[in-house]
């Protein structure tokens, strides 16, 4: 399996990315150069310095260090996705699988039209009405985020599970007396896991995408607590002298992205390889 | 048709989930409106004008009835009717996503027919990194790059507002100049949307030029095109007659969700461009927490959304002659 995923250059490096991002994310009160800097400090008489060997990616308008921000901003955002998928995920296929296994029943009709609620305005838009009912805060925003998730998850499985609850080999051992829940979890959930497997790895990297707009906008993590949206917003204040504060958090979200993204795509060709 | 009335129906179940979230939270929406240094008796009459005191289901279905005939209610920020914020907004927005979404359209198409005469070659595979890049870069990101680059090191372009042409006939800038025949304001309209509208555009081109080059390479190897070939017809020939017309299905329908993605898009980009547009709006509503504001403008997007889809739909049966002539028969 390694060898087969080893052979595309992209996906190794995406998963090097990755891995690395993990684990600076783990680690980051141990690493990073100012680990006070992450929260509401100033040191005035280091504001504003351009990258030096001192502060590597500059310093802010208050004097925090960028490069220890950013690490921390990615700790937030690694947990942040973490967290919304893993209560998006289990929930949207959960209702994904019983909606597409009794088809065309009453729980299949009331599943498909509420993902249809959730479905019928851009993801984006839904997440900030959300987070805006609600008080701006980290907390909320994962929440807003969460509630707009699962229904694609549940679309994903429906159309699955109620092409696969259609074949014989399920009609059989519904006959043979195999109770629903067995079959959903132990015949049907197996069959979808790959398709699963590939969102939820690109849904990692859209999650930040999203939960770093929210917090661009100022309708998610509050400052002091460094994210990212947040950092490069502010430092959009003070462009062009400042360049710094905003273009190193920007490219620190690019290059998360572009690691999930292309281990996703790994993973999805490792799975069609194996269709073959 | 059945499709167009389950999504009316979504919305406006949508409706009823935000209208009684925003009234169910804490925090007091009078208090809000009046700030805190009203005194109670006062707050109490805008409760008793707003209907807060009545239960949910009839709040709603005062609001309902106003909406139906095109009132949504008052703007606690402007102080102004929402509907006519709406109208005095909207048309901002829209002419800026057609832009983006004609950008997104001749970019994103051209480069996959691009990426796929080359396949495999070196122009191919710049292309698909640079849709890689495209498509992991978030767009206020763009945004806050092209206003670094544009804005300030290399100022060539307006980088904030858009031009305001008076009398406003439908509120969108290029439209009107050309309605007066006013050419020099026209290209100086156009020339505000090249930035805000290019950083909203560049996700979808990335997204389009995937999409077309992998179906058009997929086509490619079908027994059609290779008959084609085979007869001698020139390779552009083929390229843009036989090959480029059905590869286009898939990238249609993914237009109708890039449509709905780029109007999600503008609330960070009009941000950026202090474009004055509905997406501004809607998010100074937000930070306001001028709920009235915020369902007008989730409704309106809504609208839009459908309409782009069934926009979508067509264009499809266009294309594709075997969808034209079942519908045709009624199937």
């Amino acid at each position: 399996m390694w060898y087969k995923f080893s052979r595309s250059k992209l996906s190794v490096i995406g998963l090097f990315i990755v891995v690395s991002v993990i684990l600076l994310a783990i680690f980051a009160p141990f690493i990073v150069p100012y680990p006070l800097h992450a929260g509401a400090y100033t040191d005035f008489a280091n504001a504003n310095q351009a990258p030096s060997a001192e502060f590597l990616m500059g310093s802010d308008n208050i004097g925090r260090d960028i490069l220890s921000r950013i690490v921390f901003g990615l700790r937030s955002a690694i947990t942040m996705s973490l967290f919304v998928l893993a209560i998006s995920v289990p929930f949207g296929v959960f209702m994904g699988l019983i909606a597409g296994y009794f088809q065309r029943s009453l729980i299949d009709s009331v599943i498909t039209r509420i993902t249809d609620i959730f479905l019928s305005v851009p993801p984006l838009v839904l997440a900030l009405v959300i987070a805006s009912l609600l008080e701006p805060s980290l907390r909320n925003a994962m929440l807003a985020i969460t509630i707009m998730w699962w229904p694609w998850y549940t679309r994903l499985v429906y159309g699955q599970a109620s092409s696969i609850s259609r074949l014989d080999f399920v009609r059989a051992s519904e006959l043979s007396g195999v109770k629903w829940w067995n079959l959903l979890f132990k015949e049907i959930l197996p069959n979808c896991v790959s398709p699963i497997l590939t969102k939820v790895t690109l849904d990692m990297g859209l999650v930040i995408i999203i939960a770093s707009s929210l917090a661009f906008v100022g309708l998610g993590e509050q400052p002091p607590a460094p994210a990212l949206g947040n950092m490069v917003a502010d430092g959009a204040k003070y462009m062009p002298e400042q360049w710094w504060m905003t273009i190193f958090p920007a490219l620190a979200i690019m290059i998360v992205v572009l690691g999930f993204n292309l281990l996703g795509d790994g993973i999805r060709d490792l799975y069609s390889m194996e269709d073959k | 048709m059945k499709r167009t009335l389950w999504s009316v129906a979504a919305l406006i179940g949508l409706s009823i989930l935000i209208f009684s979230l925003s009234r169910m939270l804490p925090g007091d929406p009078a208090r809000m409106a009046l700030g805190p240094r009203a005194p109670e008796y006062v707050v109490e009459e805008l409760r008793v004008e707003m209907r807060l005191d009545q239960p949910l289901h009839i709040q709603y279905g005062y609001w309902a009835s106003g909406v139906v005939r095109g009132d949504f209610g008052r703007s606690l920020m402007t102080r102004r009717a929402v509907s006519q914020d709406i109208r005095a907004y909207l048309p901002a927005t829209i002419e800026l996503v057609i832009f983006a979404a004609t950008v997104q359209v001749i970019f994103g198409i051209a480069l996959g027919v691009l990426s796929t005469m080359y396949n495999g070659r070196w122009v191919d595979n710049i292309i698909r990194i640079v849709a890689y890049l495209g498509i992991v870069t978030p767009a206020f990101v763009f945004g806050v790059i092209f206003l670094l680059i544009f804005g300030y090191l290399w100022p060539i372009l307006p980088a904030a507002g858009r031009l305001s042409v008076e009398p406003a006939i439908t509120g969108m800038t290029t439209v009107d100049s050309l309605l007066k025949g006013d050419f020099s304001s026209f290209f100086r309209a156009i020339s505000h949307f090249i930035l805000p509208g290019t950083a909203l555009a560049m996700n979808g081109v990335a997204q389009l030029a995937r999409v077309t080059r992998s179906s058009m390479v997929d086509n490619l190897k079908s027994d059609y095109v290779d008959m084609a070939f085979s007869q001698g017809l020139n390779e552009s020939k083929i390229m843009f007659k036989y090959l480029l017309r059905p590869s286009l299905i898939p990238s249609v329908s993914m237009m109708a969700m890039q449509f709905a993605i780029l109007f999600s898009n503008a609330f960070l980009v009009e941000l950026i461009f202090n474009w004055p547009g509905l997406s501004r709006y809607g998010v100074n509503a937000m930070l306001y927490k001028d709920f009235n504001a915020i369902i007008a403008v989730v409704l309106v997007l809504g609208i839009v959304f459908i309409i782009a889809n069934i926009l979508a739909d067509t264009i499809i049966a266009l294309l594709d002659p075997r969808i034209r002539l079942q519908a045709g028969k009624g199937a």
